[in-house]
């Protein structure tokens, strides 16, 4: 095992009142999650779930009130602080937002050659080295972009860029976030296969943080999936199981919504399962009830514990007793 | 035909002290009255520029240098947008044409409430009903976009979410009962399930009261959901038009066939998707002839030379390729 999270929690302090205590806000409840080495893992869900927040937890870039984080089987919070810098340099984060991830007042290479110099203690071949990452990522000829600014560059060279820094530490594992939110249609496929072809290539493992289930699809066919809904995980397991046969009402609901580029399926499909348009949830009990369509009088109270079924996990009382749902369904 | 807007080889230009870039290039495009026109493009192809022609609030120093935008109201003779004179034009404005503009989350005046913005805009186009009465007005409008029109209108915009904005947004382009609504990537930075339901909604709305609406979008699955016309745009012209059916079924431009099989789909075969190689073109640097030749995998000698004329394949279908001028369609390369 690779990465294995344990039970974490994580909560954001609300603006402060004058009188009382801090309000709280609950971002990630008792999550798990485990990575094998060599295997693209995706975490879906919409914005406010806390996927990003979890993908900050995992790079050690925020600390959990609770929980515990293994990689490579030591624990990354009591241990030794040569095995927490490995650990550090092991796991890097491709952040969303290019433009804001690259100091605008340096050139690329300049971007690029302060972490290789910094951690891996290189002073000569600096070039070579980073021309070698840049045609990693596909900017080539690398001449061309090492002496230009953030701004010269499109939004799909800067987030190669980015991916470029993060392989500069010769990573095991890369936590991307919304990597081509911020790209141009027409590029964004070309950036997918490139996390493929690292993976494949170089071994990579990777964690993929996406709102678009198609992407989710498309880079993680052969993967794993968590799909998260207010800061819990509320279904996981293989990709393909999952988006065939989502047995969690919510995965079930967010399938439905998504749409697909063929007009002949899109114009006929059924309604999303969901009982309000909201996203709304108080804090007891399951964090789907108010919008489910199957909720009951008991999944209003206590805790919901986990269902697991042949390398499916999911959060939800009556995973076993709803109607089978197929993605089928959707093709009349 | 019946079009209600109908742009005529419409070029609009962006003047810089030495430079101008072209950012629309004679676009010649109807909009088909009752129906939703979705106009697809990625940053830069110059979609929020052509349909900021229609309510003539280019933003400066960008200037219509050529062609003409027509409208046509129902029971009314065809205007010229371009030859409205000032008092004509703020008449013609939201109440003819009205638009929910991109990130118009922001665009709601954090220091009123919802209702008296909505009373705000229907003051200064005429209505001289008081607010009390006028209220009964806007809550129907929230009502149509389902929202708890009673708490809502005595909201301030901080007070509702992302989604709920949005559709106070389309209530408030749909105040003065327009013919036509411009929609400016109307769910980007929203949920996939509430852009569901504001797609539904703005179905629901276009069906019964017959409202025009063109979509501004790079979002293919949005179009094959919504539209009934697609326009695909790419550095500022025109590649392909035609009813949705026929361009995602028969797509003839390779830019069209490209962007549809870079799409990631929950469906589609994925080793059949491909992605477009080069770059996103330079407005300031554009290749002579047709603008997607650096790319495009069926080039010709021909399109690094001249530029494409628009053909028609079918009674609302067109193409601006030369391999359809030559017989041998983009699916040859398919």
């Amino acid at each position: 095992m690779l990465l294995e999270l344990d039970k974490i929690n994580v909560y954001y302090e609300k603006k402060t009142p004058v009188f009382g205590a801090p309000q709280k806000l609950h971002a990630l409840k008792d999550v798990s999650l485990s990575v094998e080495k060599g295997e693209i893992v995706t975490i879906v869900g919409e914005s406010g779930c806390g996927k990003t927040t979890l993908g900050k937890v995992i790079t050690g870039l925020l600390k959990p009130a609770s929980g515990k984080i293994a990689f490579n089987g030591i624990d990354v919070y009591s241990c030794m602080p040569w095995d927490y810098k490995k650990y550090r340099a092991a796991v890097q984060f491709v952040q969303q937002d290019s433009y804001a991830a690259l100091n605008p007042a340096r050139t690329i290479y300049q971007s690029l050659y302060y972490p290789i110099r910094k951690r891996l203690g290189m002073r000569r071949d600096l070039k070579e080295k980073i021309g070698d990452l840049l045609r990693l990522v596909e900017l080539t000829p690398p001449e061309q972009f090492l002496k230009k600014y953030p701004h010269q560059l499109s939004g799909g060279q800067r987030q190669r860029v980015l991916l470029a820094r993060a392989l500069s530490m010769s990573p095991e594992l890369i936590v991307a976030d919304e990597p081509i939110s911020m790209i141009d249609v027409s590029l964004r496929f070309a950036m997918l296969e490139l996390f493929r072809r690292l993976n494949r290539e170089l071994g990579i493992t990777i964690i993929y943080i996406t709102h678009d289930l198609s992407t989710a699809r498309c880079v993680a066919q052969n993967g794993r999936m968590y799909v998260m809904y207010f800061g819990e995980c509320v279904e996981c397991g293989r990709t393909e199981d999952i988006l065939s046969k989502p047995r969690h009402p919510y995965t079930q609901a967010l399938l439905t919504a998504v749409p697909v580029p063929d007009p002949h399926i899109e114009k006929h499909k059924p309604e999303p399962p969901l009982r309000s348009l909201e996203a709304a949830h108080d804090g007891e009990g399951c964090c789907f009830k108010q919008r489910c369509l199957y909720a009951d009088e008991a999944c209003g109270q206590g805790k919901i514990g986990y269902c697991e079924e042949d390398g499916r996990i999911v959060l939800c009382r009556k995973a076993k007793e709803l109607p089978q749902w197929d993605i089928a369904n959707l093709i009349k | 035909m019946d079009n209600v807007l109908q742009f005529e080889g419409v070029s609009i230009e962006y003047k810089m002290k030495d430079v101008s870039i072209r950012a629309v290039d004679k676009v010649t495009l109807p909009v088909v009255r009752g129906k939703i026109t979705a106009i697809v493009g990625e940053s830069g192809s110059g979609k929020t520029t052509l349909v900021s022609g229609i309510l003539r609030n280019i933003s400066s120093p960008g200037e219509m240098v050529e062609g003409d935008i027509l409208f046509r109201g129902k029971d009314a003779p065809e205007v010229s947008v371009g030859s409205l004179d000032k008092r004509a034009l703020a008449a013609y404005r939201w109440s003819s044409v009205s638009m929910v503009f991109q990130a118009s989350q922001s665009t709601l005046n954090p220091l009123m409430k919802i209702g008296e913005q909505f009373y705000e805009t229907a003051y200064y186009h005429g209505v001289r009903q008081p607010y009390k009465e006028y209220r009964s007005h806007i809550a129907q409008l929230l009502e149509s976009v389902r929202l708890d029109a009673p708490r809502v209108m005595d909201c301030y915009p901080h007070e509702l979410s992302g989604g709920m904005k949005q559709r106070v947004m389309i209530a408030f382009a749909l105040l003065l009962e327009p013919e036509v609504i411009i929609l400016d990537e109307p769910t980007t930075a929203l949920d996939v399930i509430t852009q569901y339901y504001i797609f539904r909604i703005l179905s629901e709305i276009n069906r019964e009261k017959g409202i025009t609406m063109i979509l501004l979008t790079h979002d293919i699955g949005v179009v094959a959901k919504f539209a009934d016309y697609v326009a695909v745009m790419y550095a500022g012209r025109l590649m392909e038009y035609g009813t949705v059916y026929e361009v995602f079924d028969d797509r003839l431009h390779p830019y069209t066939d490209g962007l549809i099989r870079a799409t990631p789909s929950l469906f589609a075969d994925l080793s059949k998707m491909e992605a477009i190689g080069g770059e996103v073109p330079d407005l300031l640097a554009l290749p002579e002839g047709c603008v997607f030749a650096p790319r495009c995998k069926a080039c010709m000698e021909i399109c690094k030379r001249e530029r494409p004329q628009m053909h028609a394949a079918e009674e609302e279908h067109f193409v601006c390729c030369h391999r359809f001028a030559e017989g041998t369609d983009a699916a040859g390369t398919r």
